[in-house]
C-alpha cells in the first residue's frame, strides 16, 4: 500500500497539531469509511464507529512510531472499533442498505463498463454474505491492495490465514456472482451442438 | 504463502458506493478532540493516551501563574 500520507503530517499531528492530525485521517478517510460500510451494514453505525476509531487514535498518536506505516496502524484502530461496534451492537448480518449519502468514485466518474463479473448490487449481496474475517481480508487484500503480511499486521493473525481468508472469500463472492447461463453452459453447448 | 492479488475483483470491489459521513461528522470529532472526551478503551493499537488534566494544565500555566501572583500581591497589600 504505497499511498501513506507525508510523514511531515503524521510527525506534527504527534506534536498536537490538530489540523495536521486532521489532514492525516482525511487521507485514509474514504478507504476506512468503505471498511467500516462493508463490516457494519449502515451509514449510522459506520459514523459512530469510525468517530470512536478516530478518537482514539488522536490520543495514541504520541506512541505511534515514526517511520511506521500510519495507514496500517490507522485500519487496524478502525477493524478493531468495528468490532467493537459489532459486539456492542449485536448486529443483524449485513445487507446492502441505507443508500442514502453514497457517493460515486472519489473522481465522481461513473463506475466503469462491466469487467466481467455480475452487477454491482449482486456483489455488494455476496460480499454481505461473508463472513466478517473473510469480508475484511478481501477488502483489504484485493480491493485497497495490501500485501498479505500487511493486512495480518492489520488484523491480529497470522499471514497465512490471511491468505486462506482471502481464498475462501474470493471463491464464494466467484460462485455467487456466475453468471446462471454460465453454470448451465455445458447443456447449452451441448444442445448447440446438436 | 504468494500475494497474489485479484486485479479484476479488486476493481470491482473498489467501485462499490461508499456513503459520505452524516453533515456534522467533522464537526463532532473537532468537538471532541477538543475536549479530548474519554472513550472507553478497546483492545486495539490505541493504548497510550493523552492526559487530559496535564494538557490542559500545560496550556493554561502562564495564566495561573500570572493570577497566582496578583493573588499574592494583593494579599501583600491589604495585609
Amino acid at each position: 500500500m504505497a499511498d501513506e500520507v507525508d510523514e511531515a503530517v503524521v510527525i506534527a499531528a504527534q506534536k498536537g497539531d490538530a489540523q495536521a492530525f486532521a489532514e492525516m485521517v482525511r487521507h485514509y478517510d474514504r478507504r476506512l469509511r468503505a471498511v467500516a460500510y462493508r463490516l457494519l451494514g449502515d451509514r449510522s453505525s459506520m459514523d459512530d464507529a469510525l468517530q470512536e476509531a478516530y478518537v482514539k487514535a488522536y490520543r495514541a498518536l504520541p506512541g505511534f512510531r515514526t517511520g511506521a506505516a500510519p495507514g496500517t496502524w490507522l485500519y487496524r484502530i478502525v477493524y478493531n472499533a468495528c468490532l467493537d461496534e459489532l459486539r456492542r451492537r449485536k448486529r443483524r448480518p449485513v445487507q446492502p442498505f441505507d443508500d442514502a449519502g453514497l457517493d460515486s468514485r472519489p473522481d465522481g466518474a461513473a463506475p466503469p463498463a462491466d469487467a466481467g463479473l455480475a452487477g454491482r448490487g449482486d456483489l455488494e449481496a455476496a460480499l454481505a454474505s461473508l463472513p466478517t474475517d473473510q469480508r475484511i481480508a478481501l477488502l483489504l487484500v484485493d480491493a485497497h491492495g495490501y500485501d498479505y503480511a500487511a493486512a495480518a499486521e492489520i488484523l491480529g493473525v497470522q499471514t497465512g490465514t490471511v491468505g486462506s481468508r482471502v481464498s475462501r472469500a474470493r471463491a464464494t463472492v466467484r460462485s455467487m456472482l456466475q453468471p446462471q447461463d454460465e453454470q448451465q453452459s455445458p447443456d447449452r453447448d451441448a444442445k448447440e451442438d446438436r | 504463502m504468494s500475494d497474489e492479488h485479484d486485479d479484476e475483483l479488486g476493481a470491482a470491489l473498489r467501485d462499490l458506493n461508499v456513503p459520505e459521513h452524516r453533515p456534522g461528522f467533522w464537526e463532532r470529532l473537532e468537538r471532541r478532540l477538543e475536549a479530548d472526551e474519554v472513550v472507553d478503551g478497546s483492545s486495539d493499537g490505541a493504548s497510550s493516551k493523552r492526559v487530559p488534566v496535564l494538557s490542559a494544565l500545560a496550556r493554561y500555566l502562564p495564566l495561573v501563574i500570572a493570577a497566582l501572583v496578583i493573588l499574592l500581591i494583593i494579599i501583600l497589600v491589604v495585609f
